[in-house]
This record gives structure tokens, sequence and C-alpha cells, in this order.
């Protein structure tokens, strides 16, 4: 059984044939860091992919501890000795202790709401273990050779929890300054619990996509195109001049209901409205083609945040997408998606998502 | 976007990688606490090695950052006491350059890095200093009684570890859960120590450095003695040496131990003649036994190996000086093994050459007049040396002379005001104006300081420093040297029985009779950690590993041993770790739920994760339609034990969780007997 999860898009997984040696590789150790597949999530921190190195403060011991070992083995100083080889052993154990606070340490799903071209998504991670586990920190992949901007800066976003047995929910920023089905960074996770002294970490390319809508115009233009009852412009708000009300149904809009009546009433009633002076505004991509290809996906974003806000019923036409006149939250989302995918070619992206609102 | 415009936004979107990572977040007030106690508890051992003025800056210093947990001070501030510090190292390492001036440093480098701990980082560089000092102290001395004191500076260094390293939870002052874990974590490392310690390779001598560069700064008997440095060692109970007899032991009161000979006297002080050659070997005398002993010396820091009364010979790498006591070319830093072989009478007659003679009759010109006279008058009276002996003890017995360790100080002519005003004196100044007044007389005549008696604490004999001693030697011609303890003649029962049975009252305040038996028997527990860790090195580490039969002379044995000890103990402390998991707790009858639910899924029936424990059952008593009964038997009580567990005592024979037990336990048998209707598909 697979998740699909709002707003997150999931591409068929190819796989190039491989030689041999990097299938036994793929099998005996997931998710290397030399391995750069994605993985379709749960994925849990099994040992054969936790890494375990000392931190700066493992290292410093080491160095006092080699210093303690010289100055005991040079006058044989068998209470030094001792106290030095305790230490050894304690950092023994928490080396052992460290790796056992990630193993098993579960990445159950992976959630985040799309956003808009310039704005930060937030990405949230269920994490499980079968027993409390404190310290366990979540962040972007921190690369040696930082490649780009994009690169350098994830790096600073990190989230610390303790991760229980019924599960816990880590937020993670990640900016996206593009639109388009981004895929989801390689993760690393981390811990340093119980003394700081080891680092233990797997990587983690979760095999997920985040959609980014494209950024809406500022100042956009108004829209000047005609509708299907000849109406050359619309006007904004909803009004007051609504034609009928008929009883609030699970599903309609907030703005839709009107306050004043079903204060009178003594339940909640909604607007009606027909369409014979409001029309349906269809937004076509041949209005906007003379702009620069970002630009014009800008400014059709503008104008259908505009029409959904003001409650009118907007198709849209794209080259190789049509949508049916309609309104609400979910078509809005349609449009937006048709929007910030427009460019992908149509065989490569399986938009495979529900609707329903994300369980957080 | 251009790239540039990516750039930007990032750069607007930047967070400090520190205040992510959580490493410049500062620590809590009772995290500072903890480490200050840790750290202060690693510093208190060394009190004896640090100057007078780090006392009081310490204890400035750390009561100020205690009463101030949360704040450090600013960086200017932590550099003006740091310099005020650096010129108190300064001057007071001019009056003693050396060992323990690297103590104070690093010392003082831990004490003013408490005062800009502020993060995580600080901390642990702290904590690092923290176990280097207290691994120092072990440089000094290895005395059993540190060991209590290791033990706990090293848990508390290992808590303030766990705890500002962590990320443990709770905010209280103490955590016993996260005491209990660091605990459990010293437990768990200390096999593989204990493994280690015995098994890895040692040095058989320093590479660099002398030992006495850490040597221990005891005070004990020396190379001069002076009116008094005896009665102040009488008060020291702290162990001098260990005496393991082959032969049936001698009478208490011919344990005479020798340490040093004195024979230069200046008015106040004996000295020892600096002796440049050894005795020649010299065989023992056949009509005296000959008696062998092993002795464990505790270090005193000086040349000298304390042999009963007249060597034999000396121990291996030691030499016989002419004055028959023994020393070797260094001083004792540490504990030291040697085998004697003593007889307790003077078997030689010695030659004494003119220069000795010279020397064992010189005396200060000039002093003590009164002794001279008195000494001048006897020897004319009579001639024979042994009864001048006898009447000079005859005298020092029956006049008014009184056995004391707080004597009345001397000045100027000390023997004429000992021997004819204060009458009061120890050891020494008997021995000392015994062998003044033989001198005067014309019998070359000598100070012997060492140790007299012992106690025998079972499996050895103990001499402690309060057992420290002087008595004279005396040269008759055609004899050889005769012992002459004058002492006994005023005292004799300090002779017979020992240094303490002589004394009425108390040395001080804690002088009971039990606490010195507490000593003692805490002396036998020394003797053991002495003789099976202090004294563990490479030939016992050689005899260890042969009696394993193991090659200790191939390095490739000690590499094998070292590895199969780090991956035997890994995996031991892996398996105890992973099996003794804290698992959130559970109720009981989730427990037996949790077994029931296992039982299922074993017989192909998995709980998957929307279903709750009762349409879980449900779909089991489906699954098997001849247990439905059963199964909702289990199901009702279940619920009733888990939700509503007031309700349980209405139905008295379902009253405690073990009924829900059983009915499991029937549940789980028949489970297996009975054959489960093919799967319904996939739910």
């Amino acid at each position: 059984m697979t998740r699909h999860w709002y707003k997150t898009i999931t591409r068929p997984f190819k796989v190039a044939r491989k030689p041999t040696t990097h299938r036994l590789k793929m099998r005996l150790f997931p998710g290397l860091s030399s391995l750069n597949a994605t993985e379709t999530l749960p994925v849990s921190a099994h040992w054969r992919r936790i890494f375990i190195m000392p931190s700066a403060a493992g290292w410093f011991f080491g160095f006092s501890l080699v210093l303690m070992l010289i100055a005991s083995l040079n006058f044989n100083n068998n209470m030094g000795l001792m106290l030095t080889f305790w230490m050894m052993g304690l950092a023994q154990v928490l080396l052992l202790a460290t790796f056992l606070n990630l193993r098993e340490v579960r990445v159950a799903r992976l959630q985040a709401k799309a956003v808009h071209a310039g704005e930060t998504a937030n990405v949230h991670l269920s994490l499980e273990a079968p027993n409390p586990r404190p310290g366990i920190f979540v962040g972007w992949r921190q690369r040696r050779v930082e490649k780009n901007a994009l690169d350098q800066t994830l790096a600073h976003f990190s989230a610390v929890a303790t991760v229980l047995p019924a599960g816990t929910t880590v937020t993670l920023p990640l900016p996206c300054p593009q639109r388009g089905a981004i895929p989801v960074p390689q993760l690393t996770i981390w811990t340093r619990h119980p003394a700081g002294m080891f680092t233990a970490w797997i990587y983690l390319r979760p095999r997920q996509h985040l959609l980014v809508y494209p950024q809406p115009e500022k100042n956009a233009p108004p829209w000047t195109g005609p509708n299907d009852t000849g109406h050359t412009t619309w006007r904004r708000g909803a009004g007051e001049e609504f034609d009928s009300v008929r009883p609030y149904q699970a599903g309609d809009p907030v703005r839709l209901i009107a306050w004043k009546r079903s204060a009178q009433q003594q339940e909640l009633v909604s607007r009606e409205y027909h369409g014979h002076h409001r029309g349906n505004v269809v937004f076509q991509w041949t209005r906007v083609s003379h702009l620069p290809v970002e630009q014009a996906l800008s400014r059709l974003t503008a104008w259908i945040i505009r029409a959904e806000e003001a409650g009118l019923n907007y198709s849209l036409n794209l080259p190789g997408f049509t949508s049916n006149p309609a309104q609400g939250h979910a078509h809005l989302h349609q449009c937006l998606r048709a929007l910030a995918l427009y460019g992908e070619k149509p065989g490569e992206t399986v938009l495979s998502e529900s609707l329903s609102k994300p369980s957080l | 976007m251009e790239k540039n415009q990516v750039k930007q936004f990032f750069q607007s979107h930047y967070r400090s990688r520190r205040s992510s990572r959580g490493s410049a977040t500062a620590l809590p007030a009772h995290h500072m606490l903890w480490l200050l106690l840790a750290i202060a508890m690693a510093i208190v051992p060394h009190w004896r090695n640090l100057p007078g003025w780090f006392w009081p800056v310490a204890a400035l210093i750390f009561l100020w950052r205690g009463y101030s947990l949360g704040k450090p001070l600013h960086r200017w501030q932590v550099l003006l006491v740091t310099t005020a510090v650096l010129a108190a190292i300064t001057v007071s390492a001019q009056s003693g350059l050396g060992r323990s001036l690297g103590i104070t440093i690093l010392a003082s480098m831990a004490m003013l890095k408490t005062l800009e701990t502020r993060t995580r980082r600080d901390a642990w560089v702290l904590i690092a200093l923290g176990f280097f000092l207290l691994m120092t102290r072990f440089l000094y001395g290895q005395d059993l009684i540190l060991l209590p004191w290791l033990l706990l500076t090293t848990l508390m260094l290992a808590y303030a570890l766990l705890l500002t390293q962590g990320n443990a939870t709770g905010s209280a002052w103490f955590i016993p859960r996260l005491f209990k874990q660091t605990a459990r974590y010293l437990m768990l490392a200390l096999p593989v120590g204990l493994i280690f310690f015995l098994i890895f390779p040692r040095l058989s001598s320093p590479i660099w450095g002398s030992p006495e560069l850490f040597g221990q700064g005891k005070t004990g008997l020396g190379n001069s003695m002076r009116p008094g440095s005896i009665a102040e060692l009488f008060l020291d109970d702290s162990p001098a040496m260990r005496v393991n007899f082959h032969q049936p032991p001698p009478a208490s009161d011919l344990l005479y131990w020798r340490g040093p000979v004195l024979e230069e006297f200046d008015g106040t002080t004996w000295r020892a003649h600096d002796y440049i050659l050894p005795r020649t070997a010299s065989s023992p005398a056949q009509d005296h036994k000959t008696i062998t002993y092993d002795i464990e010396l505790e270090p005193h820091g000086h040349n000298f190996l304390p042999m009963l009364d007249v060597p034999v010979q000396a121990p291996k790498g030691a030499f016989l000086m002419p004055d028959w006591h023994v020393q070797q070319d260094h001083p004792v830093t540490r504990l030291k093994h040697y085998r004697g072989q003593s007889q307790l009478a003077n078997p030689h007659s010695d030659h004494l050459t003119p220069s000795m003679r010279r020397r064992l009759l010189s005396l200060p010109h000039g002093l003590n007049p009164r002794t001279r006279g008195m000494m001048q008058r006897w020897r004319g009276q009579t001639p024979d040396t042994r009864i001048l002996i006898n009447r000079i003890l005859q005298w020092f017995h029956q006049e008014n002379f009184i056995y004391t360790f707080t004597p009345p100080p001397l000045q100027g002519d000390s023997v004429d005001q000992f021997l004819f005003e204060t009458r009061a004196g120890f050891c020494e100044h008997y021995a000392s104006a015994f062998t003044v007044m033989m001198r005067f007389a014309g019998v070359p005549a000598r100070v012997v300081t060492g140790y007299q008696g012992g106690l025998n604490n079972r499996d050895y004999w103990l001499v402690r420093q309060s057992d420290a001693h002087a008595w004279s030697e005396v040269w008759l011609a055609g004899h050889g040297w005769l012992r002459v303890d004058p002492t006994t003649a005023v005292a004799p029962s300090r002779v017979a029985s020992g240094a303490q049975s002589w004394l009425a009252a108390g040395r001080n305040w804690y002088d009971y009779g039990w606490v010195r038996g507490l000593r003692l028997s805490l002396d036998t527990w020394r003797y053991r950690w002495n003789r099976w860790i202090r004294n563990y090195n490479t030939q016992a580490q050689k005899n260890l590993l042969r009696s394993l039969g193991l090659d200790s002379a191939n390095p490739a044995t000690f590499a094998w041993l070292i590895a199969v000890t780090l991956l035997a103990g890994g995996v031991g402390v892996l398996l105890f770790l992973a099996w003794t998991r804290t698992s959130p707790k559970q109720h009981p009858a989730e427990k037996i739920f949790t077994a029931l639910q296992k039982q299922l899924t074993r017989h192909g029936l998995p709980r998957t994760r929307h279903e709750g424990p009762s349409t879980y059952l449900l779909r089991a008593a489906r699954r098997w339609p001849g247990l439905t009964g059963q199964i909702q038997a289990f199901r009702r009580l279940y619920e009733k034990h888990r939700y509503a567990p007031e309700l349980r005592h209405l139905s008295e024979e379902n009253a405690t969780w073990k009924h829900l037990q059983s009915k499991a336990r029937a549940l789980q048998l028949a489970i297996k007997k009975e054959p489960p209707t093919p799967a319904d598909g996939p739910e």
C-alpha cells in the first residue's frame, strides 16, 4: 500500500540497470551517501546504514585520553592507567549507546503544504521509534563541498526532538525559490545523545516532490479577456447582491456564508448566485503568451487567485491542460498545480494525490 | 528565477548555524552547578601540591560562579583575572620550580575556564580537563584512600558529561534517572577497562622525565636528625613499610630496622657521612642465624633502604655502605619491593681506619662543657667501656628523666641543657646525648636512625612512621660495634611492646584504640591493593600472559588481545544495552494483549495500524469461528481491565488481571490447535 499525501507528488522511480556490485551494495548498505537513490517512506534507520564518528568533543576527549595514557604508561602509574582505560571503556559504551539511540528510528511520513515560489514550505516529518529516543536531529544534508546557494542554506535548517513510540512530528523549513515539482532534498537524521561524544547519522532521500505554485504577480493588470456571457470585466468581491440563500452545506466556503441572514434565521445559510450576470471566466494562455514564460505563469496565478477570492467560476486553458469551469479549493489547487507543472514533460510526472486535509 | 535572485532569497532566509545546532545556547543553571561541583572535586585532591594563594582564589571563584550560575564574566573581566592568576603563578613558581608548577597551571586553567563557561562546548572542554586533573593526582601517589575519591569524582564528571552533552529531558536540580544511567554506563565500561589494564603493553622504564619529578613529598626519616625530628614522625601512623619473614620472626624488641647512620654532629644536628664507596663484599658470620625477609617500602624520597639490624648483603641494585646501611643510587619514589638478609648481632670486628676514628670521636669545639666534665670524671673512675655504658644507662634510669614526644625546646649547649635541666626528651634526645657522652669519654660512637618494632598484621608485619626510632652504636675495641639503646633505660616498654604502648593519653584528639584498629584493618586492604594493583608491572603482566599460555615477547599477542577485548567487550555492551532498553511502561492488561497479538500474528493475522484491540479481536473471532466465545470473553474482560478498572470487581471471578492472563493463555493454546478458516482476503 502506498501513501499519497496532500500536495506531494510521487514520481515513478526509474532505475537504470546498474552493475551487479552496485546492486549488491544497495542491498547491503541501503542509503549510503554514495548511493543517491530515492526511497519510499517509511524508512527505518537500519544498523547497516548508520554512520558513526566522534564529534569535536569526542576528538578532544580522545586527545586528552591519549595524553593521559602516555603519562601513565611512562611512569607505570597504575591508578592513572586504570582511570584512562576505564574512560576508554566508557567511550566504547557511549559509542554503542549513541548508535543504539538512532537505530530503529523510523521516518514514517513526510508532508508539506504546497506553497508559492518565494515562500518557505514547512516540511513535516513523522518519526517513530520502538522506545523513546531523545535528541534526534533532523536536517537537510550538509555537504562538505557546498555546491550552490541552495545547499549552503539548507544546511542551516535543523530541528531536534525526542522521538516517542507514539510518533513525533518535526518541522523543517524548506525555502522554495522556484515553481514546479521540487524533489525533497537529501535529509540527514543524526543524534549525539547521550554524551555528545559521537555523532551517529543516516542519509535519506525520500522519493517525494513538493509542489511549488508560481509566485502570484504583484500588481498584475486586471483580466480583460471575455467571459462566456460576453462581459469583458468582472467585479471584485462577492458583494451583497446575491440572488438567494439556501441552508449551509458542509463544504461551502466561509465567505459564502450570509452572516446577517444566518443571525436572523438562527441557522447558517449560504448565499447563492445564479450565473446569469457573473458568468464564467476563462483564463487563456494565449492572452499572456507574449510574456516570458515565468511571468506569464505568475500573472495567470494572480488572476486565478483573484477569481477564487471573488467567488467566480473560472476555468484555465493551458497548452495540454483544460479545466472545467468551477470554483472552490479543489479547483483552485488543480489550476495552480497545472501552472506549477507547466513545461514538465507529461509522461514523466505522475500526479497522484489525495485532496483530504493532512492529518497533522 | 536568476541565479542571483535565488542567492538573495537564501540570504534573506539565512539563520545562524550555531543557534540552530544548539551549541551556542547557554547551559541551564542546574547543569552549571553540577559541572562546577565535578570540577571542584577533581581539583580538591591536589590540595597538597598547589600553592597557598590558590585556595582562597579558587574558593572565591567557585563560590561566585555557583552564586551567579547563569552569568559568566565578560571577556575583559576574564582577561583581568587570568592576568592576576598568571602573575601569582609566576611569583610562586620562583620559590619552587618543578613538579607542582604543571599542576598549578592545569588547575588554574580549569578554575579560570569556569569563569567564561556558558555553552555546551565550554562544558566538554572543562570536563575533559577535569578528567586530566584527576589523573595527574595519581602521579603524586596511588594510595588506596584515593580510590573512593576517584570513583566518586569520576561518577560526578560523567554525570556532568551526560547532563550537559546529552539531550535528556528534565529540569530538576537532580535527575535520578540520569544519575542511574551514568552509573550503569560506568559499570559497563569497567570490564573492558580492567582487561585493558591487565593486557595493555607496559613500558619497563620511563621514556622521558625522571620519576622523582612526581615523587611523593612525604615526611619520613632523612639523612639528618635534629631534636624533635623523630617526635614529629611519632604522630604519623601512615605505613613506612611492610615485612614478610621467611622464618619465624624474631622477638619484637630485636627488630631494629636500620636506616641512615649519622656520624657527624654540629651541636644540634646529626648528619650522615657521605661515603663514596660501598663496602666490599663480606661473608656472613657462621655462628649467627641469617634471617631472610621481603620488604615493601612506601616511597620516602631518599636513597636508603631500611634493613633489619645488620645486613649480610645488599638487595639487587643497592649497595651496602661501610656504616652498614643500605642505599640505592636513586630516591625511592614509588613502591619498592626487595628481599633482605640480615643477622641480629654484629658478627664482624670491623677495622677502624684512623680517619674514621677521628670522625667518630669529633665533637663541636667548646660546646656542652658540663657533660664533658662529667664524662672525663666518669671515665677516670671506670676505665672499662662496658661498665661505663652501664653506668650511664643506670644514671638515665635512676635520675628523673622523662620520655615524652613533646619535649621542651633546646638551645645552645643542647646536650648540657637536656642532661641537667630539662631531662625530658624523645628517643633522638637520648640517642644523641648518649653518643655525645661516649665521644667525650673517648669511645667512637654514632647515632643510628631507623624503625623499631612493628605490628604483626596477620599475613605481614606493618612498620609505621610512628615506629621511627634512634639509637646508638658504640665501638668496642676487640669486639666491634655494639648497639646501645638508651631509650630502654628510660622507657623500657617502648622497645618491648611498641611505640604506642607507653602512652597513657592519646597523642591527639582522634587517637583512640578503635581508630588505630580501623587504620590497621585499612592497612590490610592497602597491602592487598599494593600487592595486586599498584605493583602490577611488566613482570606481573608477563607472568599473567604466560599462565594463559601466551607469548608476551610477541607484539602480535598484544594486538590480538586488544582486538579481541574490544570486540568481545563491544558485543557484550551492545547486547546488554539493546536488551535492557527502557521501554515505556505498559499496562499489565496491555502486556497480556501484546503477547496474544504476537501469537495471532504468528498464525497469519497481523494487526493493522488502524485497528484498535477490539476490532482486531473481532476479526480474530471471524478467523477462528470455533473460538468465538473464548475470544469474545477475553475481549470483554480486557476492555473492562483496560478502560474501566473500577468495574472489574463487579464480577468476582474476574477480579484480578491474573484471570485475564489465564484466559489469554488458554486462548493461545487453543489457537495452536484450532485450524483457522481460509484467510479472508486482505482487510
